[in-house]
């Protein structure tokens, strides 16, 4: 590819063709000051804080539209360029209110830091005395219109990026103001509380009410790692300060979301209200009572290895990493050879294996079949949204009630599936993202797609992909254990259903984070860790295996679910590895496609 | 919607002018109803269509008067006479502020800018017709031919 | 006598029916152009004419259409620009209501030239009459076979559609009246890529003031060289100039490029009301600075006029007697640009709140001494900073007040009052 050669500040630049001038800059190194360009939005040429002086060029031009030609000589500090962005940045700062130090944001503002860095030391024009409402309706965060500089990052990441399209700008000229549908409160709109916006505006317009005057950025840690929510497999940003998680950032350079997150994955963790298990219990005669680590699990042992193992089950949760299920197959399926395993939620059949998340994007009609992403799989909703803005067609194969029923140009019965593959064969890229609601019919219908089709599986729960490849989910009977071990981690689950088909004299373990009604029923307790306090992988619905990385120490004596099970299995006298590097990389083999 | 989103069809959405002012003549003004019927019927989200409704000063979101009197501000107006002279006689003679609806429900006063008559000016328009040359005559004899047809 | 080229029929009863239209040596030029001329020759012809665009820019008509694609292959557009607002302007209307056949046939030969088969007419949506005769003449031109398909026999096809804005002043500006025509916000687009590479729903597109079309079908009938006879060596044709103020004949009165405005104030306007002192006046529209009783000989042509600092803009004349508070005066054309501000960028949506404000205070007598040179950085910043040349244009009446009649200005501050 021949490149685009030209000179800023004097130094040599080489960028890809069709670079804008601040994409060829930042190439560089060198910084362009921005507030209305974000990298992951389309470029708007607004705010004109960018402007950059062009060789040839009469007037100044913004570096975020502006393309780059063969030859181009651009100065971007020159002193035009400094005059006209202490202008731009002396009426915004004059525009509402951008008294810094009641700010929230303040220190980690994107408009305050351009203040000091082009030396604002005084408001040039009279400030703005009207005073713009602040809308704090939403439970998670609060618009305060005081702050908002009308760069519409907002606007663009709710159209663009969530394809939500609840934002927009109302009125026009010094009247215009972001806005929810029809100028209606947050709270009472279309948002669907993804934070999207809050992550990409500049200033202190929208903030995050949980983690607000918590902290500044340099106060906190970040820790990568990947959402341990839905089986997207998003990455995140913890943002952590003297061991506690404020919020959750999405990752941009993530693969599979590249910075969006929905309310599950953003949210809903740090809002999180059961209570914690927090240390082993064991129960004697007939009431729990706290022990240390060493007792539960001998109680453990014992349990199990006086069962035989017909007369022993294993239930799992999929809100587990590889390693810990990885370790729940080994030591109680080739181990202990347990056949009654069983898995806490529904598996998708396997249709074909080609296909990824981002073929999504590419494709011109897309089947969803079966699922309902845009309750259980928020973000893969968003990427079915955005191909429908770009011109591809829906058609829903679900119940009336699927989320995803309003943005349909069809919605067809699991029946009807032929018109749907009819349609489907017809198209150049058709995309199936399919989920456990399919009937067997459908999926044979579907294979008719052959190669032409890229095809994910949607599932439900976190690491089901993992967990059915390991075999963990071959039927489950509950009235059949005699012994019973569920490792039901971080899931929100009503245990109900299980408990009334268990035996009263079962011998029931359970390994979980927090107290509900199958702790109750247990015999002992382990308590686990939750996502922010364990390391491990995680498999995603396409079968990417990411990294979870630990952010926080475990509350009280919790442990990540594979520590617990390499312990129980060390108890048992098993040793099936021991560092996690070891477990993830055996897990890794496991879980791969033969 | 945003530069850069390419939308699904765009020529349905070249529509949203016309079915604007379709549904702001059937409901008076752009009502949410109103709004969120032309965005159904489009498909496009209401978030789009009020957005646009807001923009352009000649639909409404608010209720108006049966007839909206609309004085040009402009100064080819202003030169000879009109604007503020034609402003401050209407506000003294139908007792209301621009921005204002007489009681009755049949005039509001609003000011424009440029209504391209700087050549017969002062001009007003009461809601689409536009007349031209005002004196303060000529608007008496106006306002008693409107009320005329509400007695 | 000028012999009036656009404006001829205009005083002729129903001037706006197709009947008339044809009776007066109308619909010749089109058949000329579609039988006896391929594209390239009309481009040609246009470009050899040095006819500049009407609606405030001036640019070469025919340097236009040939920076459209070639080809038939390629979707392409033509856009009528209707969006008439600029204050003090109102020929386009009078155009439209009185002979839109003109301008329709003019349409139809600049789509042909560029291989448009698509033409839309944005009309500003308060021209509620005008609104009704471009409909009405282009069902006309329809029943006779000059819109549709296969015009005259001669294979090309074109529909020419009305959309109605719906108030917004900046929708004049050609990226946003595109964006309009989509059905979107009046904002302008970023500019490279210009329309004529990627203009409505992405394709190549012409957009060309109402009057700027309404002379083509004059060059096609009578030939470049008649037409470059008119006018100046670099202002070729007839202008329809619109007078307004403080002048006994307010209207618009079609002469040749170049003519002085000191001809059309005294002669065609017939001089001053109340044979009051000229104070200044503002040759070409709103946003264009002013000029003053010293300079009314200044020819009225694109580079005469740029010469003494100004533009020819719209060819909107707005004259302004010597009891004009010229403050007043640019403040009203602030509050006018203010209020059309899109809002998009920075320097516009809140600079010329700013400076409104400031004007506000003088002529409220509120003004302190540094408003002034406030008022005065505010519009020299905001220069080439903005997105659209909007921000230029809102400038102008306080750059060129503020040149011309600074001492109005410290008078404001100095005795709270207006000086006039």
């Amino acid at each position: 590819m021949a490149m685009v050669n030209l000179t800023i500040n004097g130094q040599k630049v080489s960028a890809p063709p069709g670079s804008t001038v601040l994409q060829a800059a930042q190439l560089a190194n060198i910084d362009i000051p921005t507030l209305c360009d974000h990298p992951a939005l389309a470029p708007l040429g607004a705010c004109r804080m960018c402007l950059v002086e062009i060789k040839g060029q009469r007037n100044l031009q913004p570096a975020c539209t502006f393309p780059t030609t063969e030859g181009m000589d651009v100065q971007t500090e020159s002193p035009r360029v400094v005059v006209a962005r202490k202008f731009v940045l002396d009426l915004l700062f004059a525009e509402r209110n951008h008294y810094c130090m009641y700010c929230e944001m303040t220190g980690d503002c994107e408009l305050q830091a351009l203040g000091y860095r082009y030396g604002l030391d005084h408001w040039v024009y009279p400030t703005y005395t009207k005073r713009f409402p602040v809308d704090a309706t939403r439970l998670y965060f609060l618009m305060d219109h005081n702050r908002c500089i009308l760069c519409r990052r907002c606007v663009r990441a709710c159209s663009e990026l969530v394809a939500n399209h609840t934002l927009g700008v109302r009125q026009r000229g010094a009247e215009s103001m972001i806005q929810a549908d029809m100028n209606v409160p947050f709270g009472e709109s279309t948002c669907i509380s993804c934070g999207t916006c809050l992550q990409v505006c500049p200033t202190g317009a929208l903030v995050d009410r949980r983690s607000a005057f918590m902290g500044r950025d340099i106060e906190t840690e970040h820790t990568k790692s990947t959402c341990s929510h839905c089986s997207i497999g998003c990455g995140v940003e913890m943002v952590t300060r003297s061991g506690n998680v404020l919020r959750l950032e999405g990752d941009w350079d993530a693969p599979v979301n590249a910075g969006v997150l929905c309310q599950a994955g953003r949210f809903d963790p740090l809002y999180d209200e059961r209570e914690r298990v927090t240390k082993p219990l064991v129960r004697k005669k007939g009431e729990l009572k706290e022990t240390d680590w060493d007792t539960a699990l001998q109680a453990v042992a014992k349990g199990m290895k006086g069962t035989k193992a017909q007369k022993l089950g294993v239930l799992a949760s999929t809100y587990a990493t590889n390693e810990a299920l990885y370790l729940l197959r080994k030591l109680f399926s080739q181990e202990l050879k347990v056949s009654n395993l069983g898995l806490l939620n529904k598996v998708a059949p396997v249709i074909s294996d080609q296909g990824s998340l981002a073929d999504i994007a590419e494709s011109d009609i897309i089947l969803v079949v079966g699922t309902n992403p845009v309750n259980d799989q928020p973000v893969a909703s968003f990427f079915v949204k955005r191909a429908v803005d770009k011109g591809a067609r829906l058609i829903v194969v679900d119940g009336k009630d699927n989320g995803l029923v309003p943005f349909a140009y069809m919605n067809l019965e699991m029946k009807e599936i032929n018109r749907a593959v009819e349609l489907a064969e017809r198209a150049e890229h058709p995309m199936v993202l399919y989920g456990a609601g399919i009937t067997k019919n459908a999926a044979t219908a579907l294979k008719k797609l052959g190669e032409k089709a890229s095809f994910v599986a949607l599932e439900l729960g976190v690491n089901t992909r993992a967990a059915a490849a390991l075999g963990l989910n071959n039927g489950f009977d509950a009235s059949a254990a005699q012994a019973l071990y569920i490792l039901v981690g971080e899931q929100d689950l009503d245990g109900a259903p299980v408990l009334q088909k268990v035996g009263k004299d079962a011998f029931v373990v359970v390994q979980a984070s927090f107290k509900s009604p199958l702790t109750e029923r247990a015999d002992v307790i382990l308590p686990m860790a939750i996502w922010s306090e364990r390391a491990g992988s995680l498999t995603n619905t396409e079968g990417r295996v990411q990294k979870a990385n630990k952010a926080v120490e475990p509350k009280g004596e919790a442990k990540a679910d594979w520590e617990i099970l390499s312990l129980l299995a060390a108890k048992m006298g098993k040793k099936l590895g021991a560092s996690l590097d070891d477990l993830s990389a055996l897990a890794a083999e496991a879980i791969r496609p033969a | 919607m945003q530069e850069g989103v390419q939308i699904a069809d765009p020529a349905r959405r070249s529509m949203l002018l016309t079915a604007l002012y379709i549904a702001q003549e059937q409901y008076g003004y752009l009502t949410k109803d109103a709004i969120e019927r032309v965005a159904n019927r489009l498909r496009l989200p209401v978030a789009d269509v009020y957005s646009m409704a807001s923009f352009y000063s000649l639909y409404r979101t608010e209720p108006t008067g049966r007839y909206v009197l609309q004085v040009c501000e402009g100064l080819s107006c202003h030169l000879v006479g009109g604007a503020d002279r034609l402003v401050d006689y209407l506000q003294k003679k139908l007792g209301l502020e621009v921005g204002q609806t007489t009681r009755d429900g049949l005039f509001t006063l609003e000011t424009v800018q440029c209504l391209a008559s700087c050549g017969t000016s002062p001009a007003m328009r009461v809601n689409d017709a536009l007349y031209e040359n005002m004196t303060p005559e000529r608007i008496d004899e106006l306002l008693e031919t409107l009320r005329g047809y509400h007695v | 006598m000028f012999e009036k080229v656009l404006t001829r029929n205009f005083g002729l009863p129903r001037s706006e029916s197709i009947g008339v239209y044809i009776a007066n040596g109308g619909y010749q030029a089109l058949p000329k152009a579609l039988h006896e001329c391929d594209p390239e020759q009309l481009i040609e012809m246009v470009t050899a004419s040095g006819l500049r665009g009407r609606g405030g820019a001036g640019f070469p008509a025919g340097r236009k259409w040939g920076f459209m694609p070639k080809g038939s292959d390629i979707e392409k557009y033509v856009c009528v620009n209707t969006d008439e607002g600029e204050p003090g302007t109102f020929k386009d209307r009078e155009l439209v209501e009185k002979d839109p056949h003109q301008i329709i046939e003019g349409v139809i030969i600049a789509s042909y030239a560029v291989g448009a088969h698509r033409a839309f007419v944005y009309i500003r949506g308060e021209f509620f009459l005008g609104v009704k005769r471009w409909i009405k003449a282009i069902d006309g031109a329809y029943a006779k076979g000059f819109l549709g398909k296969n015009i005259l026999g001669s294979g090309f096809s074109l529909d020419l559609s009305v959309h109605r804005g719906a108030g917004a002043y900046i929708c004049g500006e050609e990226t946003a009246l595109i964006e309009s025509l989509e059905g979107k916000r009046g904002e302008p687009r970023k500019k490279p890529p210009y329309p004529a590479s990627v203009g409505l729903w992405g394709k190549p597109t012409l957009v060309h003031n109402v009057e700027t079309l309404a002379n083509i079908p004059h060059i096609i009938n009578r030939g470049a060289e008649w037409y470059s006879s008119i006018g100046t060596p670099k202002s070729t044709g007839p202008k329809i100039f619109c007078i307004s103020g403080h002048v006994r004949n307010r209207g618009i009165f079609e002469l040749p490029l170049g003519v002085p405005l000191r001809e059309i104030i005294y002669e065609h306007a017939g001089g001053m009301t109340f044979d009051k002192k000229l104070k200044a006046v503002i040759p070409g529209g709103a946003s264009t600075p002013m000029l003053t009783p010293d300079q009314v000989d200044t020819p009225m042509a694109f580079e005469t006029l740029e010469e003494a600092g100004t533009m020819l803009g719209t060819g909107a004349i707005v004259v302004m007697n010597e009891d004009t508070c010229m403050v007043d005066v640019a403040r009203r054309l602030m509050r006018f640009f203010a209020h059309e501000s899109c809002g998009r960028c920075t320097p516009c949506r809140t600079g010329t709140q700013r400076m409104l404000n400031i004007l506000e205070r003088l002529e409220a007598g509120q003004g302190k001494a540094e408003d002034i040179e406030t008022l005065e950085r505010t519009a020299r910043k905001i220069q080439g900073l903005t997105f659209c040349p909007m921000g230029d244009a809102a400038i102008n009446p306080v750059l060129s007040g503020l040149k011309l009649f600074r001492d109005e200005y410290e008078y404001h501050v100095t005795h709270k009052r207006c000086p006039v």
